[in-house]
This record gives structure tokens, C-alpha cells and sequence, in this order.
């Protein structure tokens, strides 16, 4: 017994000697040199760090791809005969060299950064969930653990290939919130950080973060700024809490929070996030929703250059879109949001969206838009080639995939897509993504009805502060000062909650919400 | 520069430093083993889902001991911490005869890749406290270790239990190790 317990802590007790590393590592006289670095050399060190890329990795590479290839062919000579799939699978190998959505190979700029973030994801998720679990300590939320990596690796990390600081802030807090969320610890090592090759989403959105999926678009990587990465962890333990009281929270799903540091270059911040959007269905329409009007929309040319751009509030009305949800859903839907917007004005927060995607059930993925719109993905082939049991099944899901698409009889088929055929199985906890990944709209009789949809309430780690206080008084000098996105939380938090209410379709028995919310206004 | 110093005290005295990587399917007995190493005590573990890495020291050689979970569907990241592996254990479960034969792919796997190219084999014939434990030269024929002409490989019957072989392996380890 006295063994078993003094083992135990000996299992679990052993990052002490990390945590001193860091607080000394913090002294604030190389802070503020950094700080006047951080503006000017983050671009020249991406661009430089490319060149650190081995030729030796090179050719292991190319090898690899040509071991792909010869397999492939072989695969193909089999099947000669059925044209299609033959026809299929050539437009596959095409899709590997020309991507549209910027798949980050080894030639891309941000391949060392990326590279570093998923090596340090890799050690440091691995280390925590080596240990038995245990309860959370109030440290946990404050803790951070450094780790230092170079080609030879030492005796706490690995060899890696470049030179890199990696921190990893309140590691298990998140291993809990994972395991809150029903995230397997091994589907999260393998999915995120198995291969080297995630995808980036378009040019960096307005707050200048760059996103990057897993290659199974079931998680995100964003980066942050520093100040909004201070502030995750100022509200750490109200999310925490938030989360476990409210299993079915509509909230961004928070599974990591982390540092790199490249030699000589800056500190880049990020979190890993769960993505709204489904990997095994085309999102037909998006919209960014706020509850704010003013300027809340992109533009009719925009709309159809790209038809399946992000819309917004105003969009939303002019289109007179409707949430179609029966009285169970929409009772569940309201005093969800309600709750969760109340901690979010509770938390100084404002500026956060409502997520929409919405898919079409009738046009199911016959228009095959994630393959062909987004190309983002790089098919995972050679991992499937390499192992005999995942291999079955990837092959498996594939024939099945190409089958379905031949037929085309069946609206709801799947595309000859890369992407995981199903939704994840952590979806099916939270009642609002339990129909295949997203919320099924009904009528009145609670009957299913036409529309799938995919909600998420996101960016939600933007405090009130004095520089939107700023533009709030800028802009409500000329324009109706509760119409422009920056208001006050309290303010926001409410306006959100109305016009999600009147985003349902029926909601007379849901209004009533709003007046028992009724705060007064602070203006 | 305590790193150069203590580096070159190292040398003098005849200290060496081993990295190892302990491998071997699931459930196979490498965190006890690691821990029985360390600690000198049987713990209770849980599958690994992710690392342990300790530490030990054994006759003036400070052998870094990786010890990486083995669950099938973890087995893609093993290859994430070949670079710099010196020597790879690998733990046989001498018991679990069913999955002799996929121990043997997995191992194949490992030591065909460049990384691993240079580094010593030694296999823990793990268990051997169990009744029907394959006998370590029953092991060495399912695994098809006499195919390997170049390495040099070493299997060893273990009980990570009581800790019996264990120290032998790592004395073979020891000495089989090309100083730098």
C-alpha cells in the first residue's frame, strides 16, 4: 500500500524542477529586449528558418513520395479496368502537388514554425498524459512548463530538427477539458501532430491570427496575441468551471494553449480549438453572427464572386434566414446561448460571433466542395499504405466513397474525399453537434426537417478594454451608438441573445428569455 | 558551460551517456520495466498514452531511458523519437503468442528506418515468470532476429516484476555501445 502511494507521487509529481526553470527564465529585463525585437523580426525569421530544411529530409521525402507513387500505380494497374475510380484516383495524385488553400508542405514558409508547434505539442501532451490522472490543483491554472529543443534533444525532449523554446501553459487543465470534451488523448496526438502536414486557412483573418487544421479538419491551430493569450488565462478557471457545469456549452472548445520561440525571433502564441464545421459534409452557407448591424455585411459581388463566403448580420436579415428549430431544440438552443453569454459578460468579453454553417441535406456533398473548393487537405495516403489494420479501413472508407459517388442516386453520398467519412465521436456528447456532427432543424411537431446545422460561438477572448472603449466612443459619434459592434459587455452580451432569438424561425416561447434578462443599460 | 565542463569530467573518469527508446506493443511491461529501473519498485501503471522518460544510472554509464506507449493506434508517433537512439529495447510479452507475429512487423518496422540505422538491439523476452512464457531463443526465432546480420542484437529473459535481467540487458547495452 505505502509502496503504491509513494510510486504514485513519484509518477506524478516530477515537473517541479520545470516550473522553477520558467519563473527565472521570465526576468523582466529580457522581456522588454524582446519586446523591442518582436516587432521586426518575426517575417525575416520565417523566411530564414526555411532554409534550416535538410537535403537529407528532402530526399527522404521524395523517396517516401515515390514509394507512394509505385504503390499507387500498382494499386491502379489492379483496377485498370474500372475506368472511373481509375479516372478518380489520377485526379487524387493531382490534388497532392496542386493545392489551392495552402497546404503546408516542407517548401511552405511557415513549414519550421509549424513544425515546431506540433513537435511541441507532440512532448508536452505526451508527458502530462503519460501520468495517472489526478484532480486539479489551484496551481494547475497558473502553471507553465518550459521546454528547450535542439537536434540532439536532451533529457526531457527529443532530437528535433530545429532549435526552438516551447511552453506549455496549464497543461493539465487542458488534458481535463479534453477529456471533458471527450477528445481521446491518442486521437489528439495522432490527428494533430501524427504527420507534418496541416493546411492554412486563406490570408490571416482581420485580427492578423493564422488558423491551421489538422489534416482531418477536427482540430484548429490559431494564433493569438499576446495580450489575448494573457487574458485566456486571466478567465481560465471561469471556462473551466463553465465547462464542467455546462456540458453542452456552445463555446469555443479550448483543448491547448501554448508558446513557441524561434532563435532570435519572437514569441508566437496559439491555441488548439475543436472546429466547428464538420469534416464528412459541405457547409452550403456560412454566417459570422454578432447581433450588431452596422456594416454587418459583405457585398453582393463578394457574395457571388464566392458564393459560400462568410456572411453577416445583415446578410442574415436581408436574406431573411431562419433558424428552424422545433420548441424542444430551440428551448435548448436559447438557454444554452443565454447561459453561455452570460458568463461571457460576466468576463468583461464582447466581439464574439454566433458560427452558422449550414448544410443542405437535399444537396448533400454532390457538390463536393471541400474537395474541390477548398483543396486544402493533403490525402494522407502513405500512413494508410504503412499500417496493415488503419489501411483496411482507409481503403474501405475509400471504395465506399468512390462507390457512393458513382451512384450519385444518393443525395447525402459522400465525395471521393480524403476527410473522414463520419463525424467525431466526441460530437455525440453535446446535444447541439449529436445529429452527425451538427444540429438537425425540426418543425413544430419536432419533426427533422431539411437543414443541418453547425453552431458555435467563437472568438470569444476579446475584453472589453479601453481600446474598444475607444472605438466605441469614435464610432457612436457618428452612428447609432447600439448598432456598432463595440459596446459593452453587458450591452453586447444582450443584444447577441435578441438577435439569436429572433434568428429562429417561431420563437414566441422562447422570447420571454429577454425580459427576464433585462439588465439596465449602462448608457 | 556546466555542460562542457561536466562533459569533459565525463571524459576522464570514463562516464558515458546512452539515449535508449524502449518500444514494444502494448501492455508488454516497458513502463514497469522503466520504473523498476528507476525506482527499484514495482508501481502501477496505466497504458501509456504518450511518454515516460527517466534517467539511470548503472555502472558509470547515465542511461536517458524513453519509454513510448505501444497501443496500435499510437504507433505512428514512435517515429518521432528515432533521431539520436542509441540502443532500442524492445519488450516482448513472452506469453502473448498471438501477437508474437505483429511484434515482429513492428520491430522490423523500426530498425528499417535510417534513423535507427546505427543503433543496438536488445529485446527483453518480458514475463518470463508466467506460465508458457516463450523461451528467449523461441523469441529470437519468432522474431526473425537472425536475419540481422549487421546490428547487433542481444535478447534477454526478463520479470520486470522483480526486476530479474534487467540489469544484464543494460550491461550489455553498456558495453556493445560505440564510444564517441
Amino acid at each position: 500500500m505505502d509502496v503504491r502511494k509513494h510510486s504514485g507521487s513519484m509518477l506524478g509529481g516530477e515537473p517541479s524542477r520545470q516550473q522553477t526553470q520558467d519563473s527565472q527564465a521570465e526576468s523582466s529585463s529580457r522581456a522588454k529586449r524582446r519586446q523591442i525585437y518582436r516587432r521586426n523580426t518575426y517575417s525575416a525569421d520565417l523566411a530564414s528558418a526555411s532554409f534550416y530544411r535538410s537535403d537529407d529530409e528532402m530526399e527522404l521525402e521524395e523517396l517516401e513520395e515515390h514509394k507512394r507513387r509505385m504503390e499507387r500505380m500498382e494499386v491502379l494497374k489492379k483496377s485498370s479496368s474500372r475506368r472511373m475510380s481509375k479516372r478518380k484516383k489520377d485526379k487524387d495524385e493531382d490534388n497532392d502537388r496542386v493545392l489551392i488553400g495552402t497546404r503546408i508542405g516542407e517548401d511552405h514558409v511557415n513549414y519550421v514554425l509549424m513544425y515546431n508547434m506540433l513537435t511541441g505539442i507532440r512532448v508536452s501532451v505526451s508527458r502530462c498524459n503519460a501520468k495517472p490522472q489526478r484532480a486539479l490543483v489551484d496551481e494547475d491554472f497558473t502553471s507553465a512548463h518550459k521546454l528547450a529543443f535542439d537536434i540532439t534533444g536532451n533529457e526531457l525532449t527529443p532530437s528535433s530538427k530545429y532549435d526552438f523554446k516551447f511552453k506549455d501553459y496549464a497543461p493539465w487543465v487542458f488534458r481535463h477539458l479534453r477529456e471533458d470534451f471527450h477528445i481521446d488523448a491518442s486521437d489528439y496526438l495522432v490527428s494533430l501532430t501524427s504527420k507534418y502536414i496541416l493546411s492554412e486557412l486563406g490570408s490571416p483573418g482581420k485580427s492578423g491570427s493564422f488558423f491551421y487544421f489538422s489534416q482531418d479538419y477536427r482540430f484548429i491551430i490559431k494564433t493569438i496575441h499576446h495580450a489575448e493569450h494573457k487574458f485566456m488565462r486571466k478567465i481560465l478557471k471561469d471556462y473551466f468551471n463553465h465547462v464542467k457545469q455546462n456540458p453542452h456549452t456552445l463555446l469555443c472548445r479550448f483543448f491547448g494553449l501554448h508558446r513557441v520561440k524561434l532563435p532570435h525571433g519572437r514569441k508566437i502564441h496559439f491555441v488548439v480549438m475543436g472546429n466547428v464545421f464538420p469534416p464528412n459534409r459541405d457547409i452550403h452557407e456560412t454566417y459570422d453572427l454578432k447581433g450588431s448591424t452596422l456594416g454587418r455585411a459583405i457585398s453582393d459581388e463578394e457574395l457571388n464572386n464566392n458564393p459560400r463566403a462568410t456572411q453577416k448580420d445583415l446578410n442574415w436579415v436581408n436574406r431573411n434566414r431562419k433558424l428552424e428549430l422545433g420548441p424542444e431544440r430551440r428551448h435548448l438552443f436559447v438557454e444554452q446561448t443565454k447561459r453561455d453569454v452570460e458568463l461571457l459578460a460576466r468576463l468583461n468579453i464582447m466581439d464574439y460571433s454566433l458560427l452558422i454553417g449550414i448544410h443542405d441535406i437535399e444537396r448533400g456533398n454532390k457538390d463536393n466542395i471541400r474537395d474541390n473548393t477548398l483543396k486544402v487537405f493533403h490525402p494522407d495516403t502513405s500512413k494508410s499504405l504503412a499500417r496493415e489494420p488503419s489501411r483496411r479501413d482507409k481503403r474501405e472508407s475509400k471504395v465506399n466513397a468512390l462507390r457512393m459517388a458513382v451512384k450519385v442516386s444518393d443525395p447525402v453520398a459522400l465525395g471521393p474525399s480524403t476527410l473522414p467519412s463520419d463525424s467525431f465521436s466526441e460530437r455525440r456528447h453535446c446535444i447541439f453537434y449529436a445529429d452527425d456532427g451538427g444540429l438537425l432543424s425540426t418543425n413544430e411537431n419536432n419533426d427533422r426537417g431539411e437543414d443541418l446545422y453547425y453552431l458555435g460561438i467563437i472568438d470569444i477572448l476579446t475584453p472589453y478594454n479601453y481600446v474598444k472603449k475607444i472605438e466605441h466612443y469614435w464610432k457612436s459619434l457618428s452612428q447609432d451608438k447600439h448598432a456598432i459592434s463595440a459596446v459593452n459587455p453587458i450591452e453586447y452580451a444582450q443584444r447577441f441573445l435578441s438577435f439569436m432569438i429572433h434568428a429562429i424561425k417561431v420563437n414566441h416561447d422562447v422570447i420571454s428569455v429577454l425580459d427576464k434578462n433585462q439588465h439596465p443599460h449602462s448608457e | 558551460m556546466g555542460i562542457p565542463l561536466s562533459k569533459a569530467i565525463a571524459k576522464i573518469f570514463g562516464n558515458k551517456e546512452m539515449r535508449i527508446l524502449m518500444l514494444g506493443l502494448d501492455a508488454a511491461g516497458k513502463t514497469t520495466i522503466l520504473y523498476k529501473l528507476k525506482l527499484n519498485q514495482s508501481v502501477t501503471t496505466i497504458p501509456t498514452v504518450g511518454f515516460n522518460v527517466e534517467t539511470v544510472v548503472y555502472k558509470n554509464v547515465k542511461f536517458n531511458v524513453w519509454d513510448v506507449g505501444g497501443q496500435d493506434k499510437i504507433r505512428p508517433l514512435w517515429r518521432h523519437y528515432y533521431t539520436g537512439t542509441q540502443g532500442l529495447i524492445f519488450v516482448i510479452d513472452s506469453q502473448d503468442r498471438d501477437r508474437i507475429d505483429e511484434a515482429r512487423q513492428e520491430l522490423h518496422r523500426i530498425i528499417s528506418d535510417r534513423e535507427m540505422k546505427d543503433c543496438l538491439l536488445l529485446v527483453f523476452a518480458n514475463k518470463q515468470d508466467l506460465p508458457g512464457a516463450m523461451t528467449p531463443a523461441e523469441v529470437t526465432e519468432k522474431l526473425q532476429l537472425h536475419t540481422m546480420r549487421e546490428r547487433p542484437w542481444y535478447v534477454h529473459p526478463s520479470c520486470a516484476t522483480t526486476g530479474e535481467g534487467l540489469f544484464e540487458g543494460l550491461n550489455w547495452m553498456s558495453q556493445n555501445v560505440k564510444s564517441k
